[in-house]
């Protein structure tokens, strides 16, 4: 625990004096608009039963919203994953994934590359029959590759990950003795400042 | 009186009528939504066929006859599928399911079913006039 106080100090001290490039501020505002792609893996588990869903790439719009103070970030985000185009149109796969959350990650100058991990609560929703909603909270990883186009300006690619365990849907909790996993994997471009 | 006044008073009883009658179950639903919820769960090593229609039914007599029911499609294959139909309050319910093969929503021989295991009953008194959580598993081949 003493050692993680070091820790701490260190980082606020680097996060304050980190040395800017050049004309970048060392509190900035942060904006960005993302389009790009998502795609999901639904799977159960139960004894004599291991069932997968692979979810085809469908489209996805969102936001993120923050502050860049030093070389941290901390960002507020948010986005909205459609139907996919299943070769049956009767199965569509995931309906939809709705997901809200904050990004706390590195922003060094110079270099183009900010990992992050954040936070979110996210609905998924499943074409089964009655097609059930699971609403779960849990971490997901992310990364931007961002390039300068003017002096405010950036655009480039953000990429994310999480997995999470559901115990519930929109119709009451799961049998006990069956596994349910999500894992959902995102591609934006995106563009802001 | 005029005829307007006439039809006007005939259709607000005809309309209590139906609330009060077998219809009203069907009027509540689709007001408020089914008010019975729950999953069909494949039983341990039981055989699942992707894309088949899974048959849930409500009973008040032991299945003589059906109270209510619904069919999902099993579209994925799915371990657990989750459902929701629409039967009558304040009546001894039971539930049961099975994987119909041949989709003439009738439990034959050869059709994986299960029931719920005990009977329940919707509460037309509480606040929520819901029953969830109605598990059914099959597991008789």
């Amino acid at each position: 625990m003493r050692h993680m106080r070091y820790i701490l100090i260190l980082l606020c001290f680097a996060t304050v004096h980190a040395r800017a490039g050049e004309g970048r501020k060392k509190v900035a505002f942060r904006i960005f608009g993302n389009l790009g792609t998502w795609m999901s893996y639904y799977r159960q588990q139960s004894p004599g039963h291991d069932v997968k869903v692979s979810s085809l790439l469908a489209p996805a719009v969102g936001a993120t919203m923050g502050l860049r103070i030093g070389i941290i970030l901390a960002e507020y985000s948010g986005w909205w994953g459609f139907s996919p185009y299943s070769a049956n149109p009767k199965a569509r796969d995931a309906t939809y994934f709705a997901p809200l959350g904050g990004n706390l990650g590195l922003s060094l100058p110079y270099i183009p590359i900010e990992p992050y991990v954040g936070y979110e609560w996210g609905r998924y929703g499943l074409s089964s029959g009655a097609e059930p909603v699971y609403s779960k909270s849990g971490p997901k990883f992310g990364v931007n590759v961002l390039f300068p186009f003017s002096s405010k300006g950036q655009f480039g690619l953000k990429a994310e990950y999480r997995k999470f365990s559901v115990g519930e849907d929109n119709m009451g909790p799961l049998p006990s003795n069956i596994s349910t996993q999500i894992e959902v994997f995102s591609v934006f471009l995106t563009i802001g400042m | 009186m005029p005829f307007y006044s006439n039809n006007f008073t005939l259709s607000v009883i005809l309309l209590l009528a139906l609330g009060v009658s077998g219809c009203g179950k069907e009027l509540q639903c689709a007001i408020s939504g089914d008010n019975v919820s729950g999953h069909v769960v494949f039983g341990d090593y039981m055989p699942i066929q992707k894309g088949s229609r899974i048959h849930i039914e409500a009973s008040t007599d032991d299945f003589a006859t059906i109270d209510g029911s619904n069919t999902v499609t099993n579209v994925h294959g799915l371990i657990t599928v989750s459902y929701s139909l629409c039967a009558s309050s304040d009546k001894n319910l039971t539930f049961r399911a099975f994987q119909d093969m041949n989709g003439n929503d009738l439990l034959e021989l050869g059709e994986l079913s299960g029931d719920h295991g005990k009977t329940e009953i919707i509460h037309s008194n509480t606040p929520t006039k819901k029953l969830t959580g109605i598990d059914i598993i099959l597991d008789t081949p």
